[in-house]
This record gives C-alpha cells, structure tokens and sequence, in this order.
C-alpha cells in the first residue's frame, strides 16, 4: 500500500515538472523573442538613422564632391539595405518648423509674433543649403513565432546638415575673377579715353 | 505492539509521517521560482527597452552635435571664402590704383622733361634726317595737363571700391560667427537636441594692411593662390606689348619690361596684363619709347611706396635697331636715367594719405584654431531612457541631461595661398577637447557662472551641462 502511495507521488511529481518546463519554456521563448524583436526593431531605428545621416551628410556635401542625389541614395541603399523591410527616401523640406523637443520648445516661441526662430530658420534653411531626409522601414518579423508578435511597425529617423562653403568652384570663382579682371580693362579703357 | 492509531505511539509514528512528507512534498513551490524568475524577466526586458532608448538618445544627440558643428564651421569656411575672393578683387584693384599712380608720375615727368625731350629729339630728327617728329604732338604738351587732374578723380574711385570691400570683409569677419553659431543652434534642435552651441565663434583670421594686398599672385599654381597665368586674359604681358603697334622697339621694350617687372617681383599678369591699357594709352602718346619705359619705372616706385623694396634701378638702357642715326649709342645702346630712383621719396611723400584699407590674412596660428567644438544637449525631460546604470552616468546624476561634443576642423587643400585661396572647407574630425577649451567654451556662454547647477529649458541646461564639463573635468559630465 505504502510502496503503491509513493509510485502515485511519484508519477503527479513528473506531470508538475513537465508542465513547468512547457510553461517556463513558452514564458521564455516570449521574453527571448521579445527582446530579439525589439533588438532588431531598434538596428532597423539605427539603421534607419545612419541612412538618414549618410544621406544628408553627402546631399549637403554636393559641392564639395559633386555627387548626384541619385548616387547618394543608391549608395544608400548599398550601405544599409534593408530590403526586407522595405525602406523609404525621402528628402525633407528644411523650411519645415523641426520637431522641436521639450526644452527648445519651452524657451523659443514656435508661433505667433515672435516666432522669431521660425524666421531666422527659414532664412537660414535658404541660404545654408541645409538638406534633410527621413529613412523609414517597416518591420517584418521573420522569427520562429513570427505569427505572435507585432509586424507592421514602422520606424524612421531623420536628419538634417547644411553644407557647401562656397569655395572657389562652387561659386564658379574661376568665372568671377576673369569678370572682375575684364571689368577693370573696360573700365581702363573708358578712364583712359577721357583723358 | 498495539498499532491503533489513537494509540501514544500511533500519533507519534503519524506525526512523523506527516513531518517527513513535508521534506518531499514540492507543491507551491514552482509559484515562488515564477514570480521570482519572472520578476527577473521584467527586469530584463526593461533593461533591453532602456539600452536601447539610452542608445538612442545618445545616437540622436551624438549626430545633433555632429551636423551642428559641421554646419556651423561650414559658415566660418564660407566667411574665410567671401574674403579670400575679396582680398583677390583688392589686389587687383590696388594693381589697378598702382597704375592710376603710375601713369600719373609718368605725365608728371613727361611734362616737366617735354620741352628737353622734343628739343633733342627734334636735333635728332635734323642731324640725322632718319625721322620726323610730328608737329602737332608738341602743341598741347601730347595731352598731358588733362591726365594729371583725370587720374587723380580715377584714383579716389578704385579707392571707395577698396574701402567698400575692406568694410564687407570686416563686416564678414565680426558676422559670420554669429551666423554661424545660430545655425548650429538650428541644426542641433533639427535633429532632435534641445539646444546646440559651436565653440569657438571666430574665425582664424587677422586684420592686416594694404601691404598685405602685394603678396597676391606671386605663389602659383602648387600653392593655390591666386594664378595669374590661369587667369590670362591676352596670354600675358609679352603678348600684349607685341601687340601695340606704331613701335619699332617692341621687341626690346618687351624685354625691358619683363626684366624690370621680374626684378621687383611683379611678373604675374596681375600686375602685367593689367598694364595693357595703360600701355596702349602711353602708345598714343609721342616719344612713346620714352613714356613707357618711365611708365614701367614709375611702376616700380609706386609699388615700392605701397608694398616696400627699392625705386628701381638708377638707369635703364636698351637697345636700338636703328644703326646709323644715334651717333651717341654705345653699340646701338643707350641709358634713360630713372627720375624715380632719386625723387621716389618726394613722391611716396605725396602719396602718404592712403585709405583705410584693411584686408584680413589667415592668422599665423590658424593651425592651432582651426578646430570648433559643437555641443549638444538633451534636457532630462527628453531623454527617453528612464534609468541610467552607473557605468553610464556622470557625477551630476541626470539632472544636468545628457550632452556631448563633436569637432569640426577647416581645412583647405591649398591652404599656403592663405586668404587669396577661396578654398576652404570643413570635416568632422575626432575630438580633441581638453579642459582649457571646455573651460573656456563653459565661460563664454553668456550668464555661466560658476554655479553647476541645471536650469530648465535648453540653454539653461546646456549652460549648467558646460558650467559642469568646464569646471569639473570632461568625464564627469560627458559620460552618458
């Protein structure tokens, strides 16, 4: 009776610690696959933001390496691909009011009378040549529980530089020195002809 | 043995039982190993969420500070642009005012020596019977009273010009910087920063004096300044003196005037070519042979009153290809004597009220200023990390935000033509910050003072975040 209790005991011991092992092992692969998804959601967010970065970066450079917007954002997309999760170029408007965080916007009027940042920006954005993109990808989860977890979120990362110093090329230097020199035989010219 | 259980001995066996099931008995125990694991789980997961927001908090303020440096050191480089290519219209004009002056001397001269110089040509013309002097030249004097009074109004205009862009680059080098500190300001809170600051805001430059006008043009092509030869216009003044006609002694002229032009260093077409005109003019005007070479002369001593350096050589003397009417040559050659070389200190007497014309120059030390720091901040509010592990954080706690730097350097690839070479530019570089920058970069934000506390906003953050770096050493504060 004693030796048939125990086997009993026994048995209802290793039914407890299989069902433990199903539900630590399902608690587990959740935390796991959790915590890759959001690991891989915040390489797709950096991945994003270095795109976005290269490509203002180069765009604003334009004058310096002549690069065409079409190369930059095909060596975009060599850089950092993506191509599962279908990224998107998009080049900003820097006349755009920026996404202002809590600090700036506490101590700068974005609106009104004197929003005067608004203007010097604008101003700004047209003389500085500041270019700007945003890269964005959907994430599309492709784990062994793909089905349980969020797809379809889209991250994106956007950057702004100015750039070109309107070096001599730039500003067809070349063209405004032989200008000014022509200027000043035409103006001899016409000095000495009075004389 | 009585085995009844109400039996002393049958609780006592039951009692043992009882107590020794308890030892084997696991039920309720896996509750505490889930809550506890699962509790660890939790906080795991939040320290995977908080990695990667306080990741990405400094990602996004990193490449604030990054593209606000960049795009603020991007106006220093277009100021020290703006002025390059001034400095190379001042040169240029200042040519131009040298020769206003030249031709002035020259008709000066000319008129005082005419009456001398018509009498021997004329005894020439009579004993030799080899050429006429034309009649009508000798009337009004070849027209110079006129030249003295004209050249002397054409002297004050290139003058106005001069002063004009002295004022542009003046006004280039005190604004700029600060165009260039809103700008970073602007670009940090573009991407994301509360506020952003470049530091320092000045430009590598000094103011200097026209002298430093003359140095344009003489370096070439491997130095980057500014070339005369790419900026031909008639391929030079040898060219163009052939190409005056009505003179016999081209040739010779040419070479005379090469020489004396290398001899004080003006042989770019700068100084040469702009000459044209001028020799062109001295064509129209008889004995030409005598105009010119005074002309070229008197060159010289202007520019020795502006940039330095001799009057020039007491005499000149060349050749003539007219063998048999100039019965006083030595081997078909003879001297003019240079009415500069003795009278060039009366003249740079004359000439002692030049304008107010200030040009800047790359300063000597540039290299050493030529990195700007850019700082950028996050208030605490905006940092979307809510706990910050000890390797990550600094002295202040979180109450300072979260700042860091970037360095931008200028640079340009022919940086020997200094300011005469409009090709300067700027990169990210790694940052070489020490305490005396971070100190000084902390006092010269208006109202950091020695209090290292935060204030809310941006500015107020950022100055109290600077105020720490400056004061308390780069690590405390730059940590996280």
């Amino acid at each position: 009776m004693m030796r048939l209790q125990t086997l009993r005991r026994r048995d209802t011991r290793s039914g407890q610690a299989m069902a433990e092992f199903v539900i630590w092992v399902f608690v587990l692969l959740l935390m796991i696959e959790g915590i890759l998804w959001f690991g891989k959601a915040h390489e797709l967010k950096l991945q994003c933001h270095m795109a976005a970065r290269y490509m203002a970066t180069a765009a604003a450079s334009v004058a310096e390496t002549d690069l065409e917007d079409s190369t930059i954002q095909s060596r975009a997309q060599v850089y950092y691909p993506m191509t599962e999760y279908n990224p998107t170029y998009v080049e900003l408007d820097p006349m755009e009011p920026a996404e202002s965080p809590s600090g700036a916007s506490e101590t700068i009027p974005s609106s009104g009378p004197l929003n005067v940042a608004s203007f010097l920006s604008g101003m700004l954005s047209f003389a500085s040549q500041t270019r700007g993109f945003e890269v964005g990808a959907t994430y599309a989860p492709n784990g062994i529980l793909n089905s349980t977890l969020p797809g379809g979120t889209h991250v994106r990362s956007r950057h702004y530089v100015s750039g070109g110093t309107w070096h001599k090329k730039q500003i067809s230097g070349d063209f405004i020195i032989l200008g000014v020199k022509y200027a000043l035989f035409a103006w001899s010219g016409f000095a000495l002809a009075q004389y | 043995m009585s085995t009844d259980p109400r039996s002393e001995h049958g609780l006592l066996e039951d009692l043992r039982r009882r107590v020794t099931g308890l030892h084997s008995d696991e039920g309720g125990q896996s509750i505490v190993y889930i809550a506890l694991i699962l509790f660890l789980l939790a906080c795991f997961t939040f320290m995977v969420l908080n990695s990667g927001a306080l990741l990405h908090d400094k990602m996004q303020v990193q490449s604030a500070a990054d593209a606000s440096v960049l795009s603020g050191s991007t106006w220093i480089a277009r100021a020290m642009n703006l002025n390059s290519m001034m400095n190379i219209f001042m040169a240029m004009l200042l040519a131009e005012e040298v020769f206003l002056k030249a031709v002035f001397w020259t008709a000066l001269t000319a008129l005082l020596l005419s009456p001398a110089i018509i009498a021997f040509w004329t005894a020439v013309a009579a004993m030799t019977g080899q050429f006429q002097i034309p009649i009508d030249a000798t009337a009004d004097s070849f027209g110079l009273p006129g030249v003295l009074t004209a050249t002397e109004d054409d002297e004050d205009f290139i003058w106005d010009i001069m002063e004009t862009l002295s004022d542009v680059e003046n006004n280039v080098h005190n604004l700029f910087p600060w165009i260039a500190e809103l700008e970073s300001a602007r670009i940090a809170m573009k991407n994301g920063a509360a506020f952003g600051i470049m530091y320092p805001p000045s430009i590598p430059e000094e103011q200097g004096e026209l002298e430093d006008l003359c140095t344009c043009t003489m370096s070439g092509e491997n130095a980057g300044g500014y070339n005369e030869v790419q900026y031909s216009v008639f391929g030079g003044i040898s060219l163009a003196v052939d190409e005056i006609s009505g003179f016999s002694y081209a040739g010779d002229l040419r070479d005379i005037a090469g020489n004396l032009l290398s001899a004080v260093g003006l042989g770019g077409p700068l100084w040469g070519e702009l000459q044209i005109p001028y020799h062109a003019f001295w064509a129209t005007k008889a004995p030409y042979h005598f105009t010119n070479i005074m002309f070229i002369l008197a060159v010289w001593a202007r520019y020795a009153v502006m940039c330095g350096g001799s009057f020039g050589p007491p005499s000149v003397t060349f050749t003539v290809d007219a063998p048999g009417w100039c019965f006083w040559c030595d081997d078909e050659s003879f001297s003019i004597p240079n009415p500069f070389y003795a009278l060039g200190a009366f003249f740079a007497f004359l000439d002692s009220g030049n304008p107010n014309v200030q040009p800047y120059m790359l300063a000597d030390d540039w290299e050493d200023s030529r990195n700007y720091y850019g700082f950028a901040y996050k208030t605490p509010d905006d940092i979307a990390a809510r706990f910050i592990p000890n390797v990550f954080q600094n002295t202040y706690g979180d109450t300072v935000g979260m700042i860091t730097v970037a360095q931008a350097q200028i640079y340009s690839p022919h940086s020997d033509g200094g300011l005469f070479s409009p090709h300067w530019r700027t990169h990210l570089s790694p940052v070489t910050l020490g305490s005396d920058t971070a100190n000084a970069a902390a006092g010269w934000i208006p109202g950091a003072g020695s209090s290292g506390e935060s204030a809310p906003g941006g500015v107020g953050g950022l100055v109290g975040s600077l105020t720490s770096l400056g004061g308390s050493g780069i690590d405390a504060v730059m940590a996280h």
